[in-house]
């Protein structure tokens, strides 16, 4: 948090590296119902607080590097809502953009790459059919397929879950990845799925575990409740790519104050270029008043 | 009076389609800059262009064999030789070198000479996401860009045999070629579709005439290099004039960044 009160010349702008980097990115994930934003709270200047296509533009703004839209209801009958949706956002939309949620078959990423997304995120069915991975990619590429990973620890290991970590599978986590990874995964998104929600940061050994099992970026999700829990995934679980949603969709945290708190933490990140007043308005914490200084007595 | 920029040209600009990943995010980056653009795989859509972008993601075995039997290749570089403003992204970039050892035994369009080789460990493999690239030769539209970073998603990158067709690098465990530019022939290794206001910057850039008739040696204002420094206005994405050359520079405020 910060503590002074901001000044122009204070503000972080482009991040301070030295050497040329991959940046981290921050990823905002926006839960979908029927082709609209679920919950999230009415941000100022947005028209409509349950429309992706504003809310996306919004977290563009903030700086976000990617998107993902999760289709939270997914059903063949919300397909071609969702498929619209996809279209609209892909006519706006600059940065990649990933959409997840009840995807079965390759026809079903056919439909959603067509439309206008960059990846798709398998999750249950990458677990029943991993085939699956391997067809997809043979068709469309690796690097369009994000394989997520809900898991929980279970009888004292990292165990997959599946249908919204409800089904226990068995399966060992890691080694799941590690197999995954091979069959043609192009990242992992690993779901920690006993922090998500408690806000209480994310699962760093998991994360590193999964980090150090393949060679294809982790994404870390599951936990986010203060702009340092992302400079820790980072730093503490190696992640190369933190994903959240409810901590930004309530407003709790902004993009801007995530990356400028991973910027402070020496993590390269890519910052976007902000006016002095934005940051001072809307989301930013309000900035404290600092006595002016005295003389000792 | 300059030449009008290319958003005048009365026929779109052509981005070559063969099937090599979803290009459609190509196409409307255009439009989104108020710039008819077409998918096409038309070789007289191609050859009567006012400038063609070659995109594409996947292998690059595949896509050379793609381009081979719809003889695709060939239009390509005759559009190349006759001068049109090309502009190769990601997969198109890789695909102007000799080769890539991800299809060993596989020549590419050979328009530039060198090879394209894989990412080593220990570092993840694709590159993906956004990396901050650094103008090392100025005479390409990389030197009106607004902002440096830009979103990767690769796991091969090129070599050129001559280093001075290099126009700019990134880092990923070491220096790798971010850009490339000889005579008419421009292209970026990253996606300027998916790299935000910065790529489609970039694309306007390409729109220019002037950056295709500059050799490598004349002076051009160095946007990037200050462009950090000092807090400047964001920049916001302006349609293009039809009767002017569009400034590079959005947000003149009278400083040079």
């Amino acid at each position: 948090m910060l503590q002074n009160p901001l000044r122009k010349s204070d503000l972080p702008l482009m991040a301070e590296s030295k050497d040329q980097m991959l940046t981290h990115r921050v990823i905002p994930c926006l839960d979908i119902e029927q082709g609209r934003v679920v919950k999230g709270v009415q941000f100022q200047g947005l028209r409509d607080a349950g429309d992706p296509v504003e809310l996306a533009a919004r977290y563009d703004r903030e700086g976000a590097d990617e998107l993902t839209f999760l289709d939270i209801r997914a059903s063949d009958q919300g397909r071609d809502i969702l498929l619209d949706l996809v279209q609209r956002v892909s006519r706006t939309l600059f940065i990649p953009f990933t959409v997840g949620g009840g995807l079965r078959t390759v026809e079903d990423i056919r439909q959603v790459l067509l439309a206008g997304a960059d990846k798709v995120s398998l999750g249950t069915a990458a677990v029943r059919d991993p085939q699956l991975v391997a067809r997809a990619a043979a068709q469309f590429g690796s690097q369009c397929l994000v394989v997520s990973l809900d898991v929980r620890r279970l009888e004292g290991r990292w165990q997959l879950t599946t249908h919204g970590g409800r089904e226990a599978t068995g399966l060992d986590a890691v080694e799941f990845a590690r197999r995954i990874a091979d069959l043609g995964a192009g990242e992992l998104l690993v779901n920690a799925m006993d922090h998500d929600g408690m806000q209480g940061g994310f699962a760093h050994d998991l994360n590193r575990a999964m980090a150090q099992a393949v060679r294809i970026p982790v994404i870390a999700s599951g936990g986010a409740g203060r702009a340092d829990d992302f400079a820790d995934a980072v730093l503490l679980g190696h992640a190369d790519a933190v994903l959240a949603a409810s901590v930004f969709h309530d407003g709790r945290l902004t993009v801007t104050q995530v990356k400028t708190a991973m910027a402070r933490r020496g993590i390269p990140v890519r910052l976007p270029r902000i006016r002095a007043s934005e940051l001072l308005s809307g989301d930013w914490p309000a900035p404290v008043e600092e006595p002016p200084s005295r003389p000792d007595c | 009076m300059a030449e009008p920029a290319l958003t005048a040209a009365p026929r779109p600009v052509a981005i070559v389609d063969y099937g090599a990943g979803n290009i459609a995010s190509v196409a409307k980056a255009f439009e989104s800059l108020g710039v008819r653009a077409e998918v096409t795989a038309d070789r007289r859509d191609i050859l009567t262009a006012p400038m063609v972008v070659f995109p594409g993601q996947g292998h690059f075995g595949q896509a050379m064999e793609r381009l081979r039997s719809t003889g695709l290749d060939e239009t390509l570089r005759e559009v190349v030789g006759m001068g049109t403003p090309f502009v190769g992204i990601c997969l198109g970039l890789q695909l102007l070198f000799e080769g890539s050892d991800e299809a060993p035994g596989m020549a590419g369009l050979g328009l530039l000479r060198g090879r394209c080789v894989q990412f080593q460990a220990p570092r993840k493999v694709p590159q993906v996401g956004w990396n901050e690239v650094l103008v090392t030769r100025r005479g390409s539209p990389m030197d009106l860009l607004s902002s440096e970073h830009f979103y990767f998603v690769h796991a091969y990158h090129a070599i050129a045999q001559d280093p001075t067709v290099v126009v700019a690098t990134a880092d990923y465990d070491g220096p790798f070629t971010a850009a490339v530019r000889t005579g008419n022939l421009f292209a970026v290794q990253f996606h300027p579709e998916k790299s935000g206001e910065a790529g489609l910057h970039l694309l306007r850039a390409c729109l220019q005439p002037a950056w295709r008739k500059v050799p490598s040696t004349v002076r051009v204002r160095m946007v990037r290099a200050e462009a950090s420094k000092e807090p400047t206005e964001r920049v916001r994405m302006v349609r293009p004039e039809l009767h002017a050359v569009p400034s590079p520079d959005d947000r003149d405020d009278g400083s040079r960044g």
